[in-house]
């Protein structure tokens, strides 16, 4: 295996490894729901306020690692293998960001938090995330710079998430200065300014891939190229400076802002028109042609194709402004974003790390009995059916509040089941997803077991 | 896409985010709430405790506690003393699912300040716009169902203490409350005579509930009212959503962008 594959296979471990971590944290969190089990946990001195920054921390960190594992896929297979100084670049970027998760580890659990929302790391584990991002922007952009504008989509959108990540990132810490100390609304504008775009730069990176391996598995170059795949790139990163308004609509702020970002929202719908079309395109072929065998990339994807078509019809109804207040601040939002970055990020991060894998062990039988594997097949099928039931359930329990709060109703009996269901929905969803990691676990832990020589990129 | 045409798109996107950037850090609404040194001071508490995972200030954070954003007109009086005794027994006690956190009374008083400034600020949940306050709806609800001239001079007793020590603040009429104290129109059935006599003569501190040093006659008014409330239950629970004095609580006044207070 030649450096540029360890990379890869590195990075793909490291994200693993971070969705691992996320899902126990968020199946330990989802425990502090239940009044009894909660006790236990406040007596054994853990809290949602420990579990609840874990979770977050590692479940982004997942997310970027293994869009970051993508982006050096394409490297490979475009540039060839890294270059000493792209080696010592990765090394350095990956102790960073190893020390950072370790730091984590042993900072949010004793209390040693930010206390932001979805930035809870330590200002200092912050920046050596910020110091190993730009060493990854490095890498990347000196090798994409040359002929940039010839280039497919996918190499935009990588270069501008990974670009994007640093200034957004920073932005998420100004929290930390003087002035934004004293202005709390101010703080919530760029704090949410933030998020929203720290979604954008990591939904971009993993679109990329996913446009990547579209173009390698049709070998249809043109895909990259195309006048509408970039009108999507610029209506999707459009959003994605904009959108994040939509969080805050009832701040008291500049009011054109809101109306900026209610117009722009509403032009994802024509991003949904265009998913729909898909969705039935491929439903159709789908019941004229089977499949002769699975193919876990294939089925990941169109399940994140189909996802993407509900979760974008919830967004898009919950970015009306009256919608919004309804459901602001409920499980519905709990239900967006745990939708969209399980069943659309994670599942087309999973499918490009079934492709990456199958291109670094090519054997067919690797791919029969691991990759590919029937239990890989079960456990895709099972996670999303528990996936369905979770997003179901946290839309319903939002809904619910949310109108019983407006009207000044007395809430349903039922809701009281709803605790048990969040913990069993998300403990199954956390199972099967560790159940498909599992499959894959020898690849990662004894890769020269599985090489046949001669398939090295380099050779 | 052509390259002069692509480099002319990603020049305008870059454009737009720095403008949409300009516009957001510049704008002088976000930027007219400031806070007092006590609040920033409370501020910093409430990172440092890292809050923000189990409640929610405007509608962002956890959802294992209620908002806090208007928290300190939720439980505002004259003096502001009772929204001072709560907070000061959730924090050195704790609530439900909420630890102790031992706060010294300096730093209660930081974060007091705090959620001052912000109830101040904005309004955190939208909710209809309502003439009356929620004591204001129940004490008409009541008076409907149960009128002043049926009350024995015990239970009237009872129904004013109710008013002083707020209780409709954790335990809402009619339903569970986000702070899951218990129905108080059914607080009798569902605890028996003996615990309720016992919560109120000692608190319940595990659950949130203070202890209030009520004497002997005082914990007798109160639970004949409950009593009494309780062989109401229907009536009252009848009686929400047809309160005169409210405005229409339909979903066509939802908010287009701000909430109303």
């Amino acid at each position: 295996m030649d450096r540029g594959e360890r990379m890869v296979l590195v990075l793909i471990a490291s994200a693993l490894g971070c969705v691992v971590l996320s899902l126990a944290f968020g199946a330990l969190g989802a425990l502090a729901y239940l009044p009894a089990a909660s006790e236990t946990l406040l007596k054994g001195g853990v809290s949602l306020a420990q579990l609840r920054p874990l979770h977050t921390t590692f479940a982004s960190a997942w997310l970027f690692l293994a869009a970051a594992a993508g982006a050096y896929a394409y490297l490979n297979t475009e540039f060839g293998g890294p270059t000493a100084a792209d080696t010592r670049r990765f090394r350095i970027q990956m102790i960073l960001w190893g020390l950072a998760g370790l730091g984590a580890i042993f900072t949010l659990p004793f209390g040693i938090v930010s206390g932001r929302e979805y930035l809870a790391l330590h200002p200092v584990l912050s920046l050596m995330i910020w110091v190993g991002w730009a060493l990854f922007c490095w890498t990347f952009i000196s090798k994409v710079s040359k002929g940039f504008f010839a280039r497919p989509v996918y190499v935009y959108m990588w270069s501008v998430g990974m670009l994007f990540f640093l200034w957004t990132f920073a932005e998420g810490h100004a929290y930390l200065l003087p002035w934004m100390k004293q202005r709390p609304l101010a703080d919530l504008q760029v704090q949410w300014k933030s998020c929203g775009t720290l979604v954008a730069s990591f939904n971009q990176m993993v679109y990329a891939g996913l446009l990547y391996i579209g173009v390698q598995k049709s070998g249809d170059e043109h895909l990259g190229h195309s006048r509408s795949a970039f009108a999507l790139f610029g209506i999707g990163l459009l959003n994605s400076f904009t959108n994040y308004v939509h969080h805050t609509y009832h701040l008291p702020q500049a009011e054109f802002l809101k109306w900026v970002s209610f117009v722009v929202s509403m032009l994802e719908v024509i991003i949904l028109v265009i998913v729909i079309k898909e969705v039935v395109q491929a439903l159709r072929a789908k019941s004229l042609k089977r499949a002769k065998e699975f193919d876990a990339s294939t089925s990941l994807f169109s399940l994140a194709k189909s996802w993407n078509m509900c979760l974008l019809s919830l967004a898009l109804l919950i970015s009306i402004p009256p919608l919004n207040s309804l459901i602001h601040g409920t499980h519905v939002v709990m239900a967006h974003g745990m939708g969209s970055e399980l069943a659309i990020d994670s599942y087309i991060l999973l499918g490009s790390i079934a492709f990456m894998l199958g291109a670094l062990f090519p054997e067919p039988k690797v791919g029969e009995a691991l990759i590919h594997a029937p239990r890989v097949q079960s456990s895709i099928r099972l996670l999303n059916m528990f996936l369905v039931c979770l997003v179901l359930v946290l839309t319903a329990e939002g809904l619910t509040i949310g109108i019983t709060r407006y009207k000044g109703l007395p809430s349903p009996e039922w809701l009281v089941a709803f605790p048990p269901l969040f913990l069993a929905f998300g403990v199954g969803v956390a199972f099967f997803f560790l159940r498909l990691i599992v499959c894959w676990l020898p690849l990662l832990l004894a890769p020269a077991e599985f090489r046949t020589p001669g398939s090295s990129h380099s050779e | 896409m052509n390259v002069p045409q692509r480099k002319t798109l990603l020049i305008a996107l870059v454009a737009i985010f720095f403008t949409q950037t300009w516009f957001v850090y510049s704008d002088p609404i976000g930027a007219q709430t400031r806070l007092s040194d006590d609040a920033t001071q409370g501020r910093g508490l409430w990172l440092k405790y890292n809050c923000q995972s189990c409640h929610q200030l405007f509608g962002f954070g956890g959802f294992l506690g209620p908002d806090l954003t208007n928290v300190a007109s939720r439980f505002a009086d004259s003096t502001g003393a009772r929204f001072d005794a709560r907070l000061a027994t959730v924090l050195t006690e704790g609530s439900n699912r909420m630890p102790a956190f031992h706060l010294e009374q300096e730093q209660r008083d930081q974060l007091a300040s705090y959620f001052r400034a912000l109830d101040e600020a904005g309004v955190g949940q939208p909710r209809a716009v309502s003439s009356i306050t929620p004591q204001e709806r129940f004490n008409s609800i009541v008076q409907d169902v149960i009128p002043s001239t049926e009350w024995t001079e015990t239970e009237s007793y009872g129904w004013a203490l109710m008013e002083t020590y707020s209780c409709i603040s954790c335990h809402l009429p009619n339903e569970s409350s986000s702070l899951k104290a218990p129905r108080l129109t059914t607080l009798m059935d569902v605890s028996g005579e003996d615990r309720v006599r016992q919560v109120l003569a000692e608190g319940s501190l595990q659950k949130g509930m203070p202890n209030f040093g009520l004497s002997e006659d005082k914990i007798e008014a109160l639970v004949q009212v409950l009593i009494r409330l309780q062989s109401c239950d229907e009536g009252i629970r009848a009686g929400y959503g047809t309160v005169p004095g409210t405005t229409t609580r339909s979903l066509k006044d939802l908010p287009w962008f701000e909430y109303s207070r």
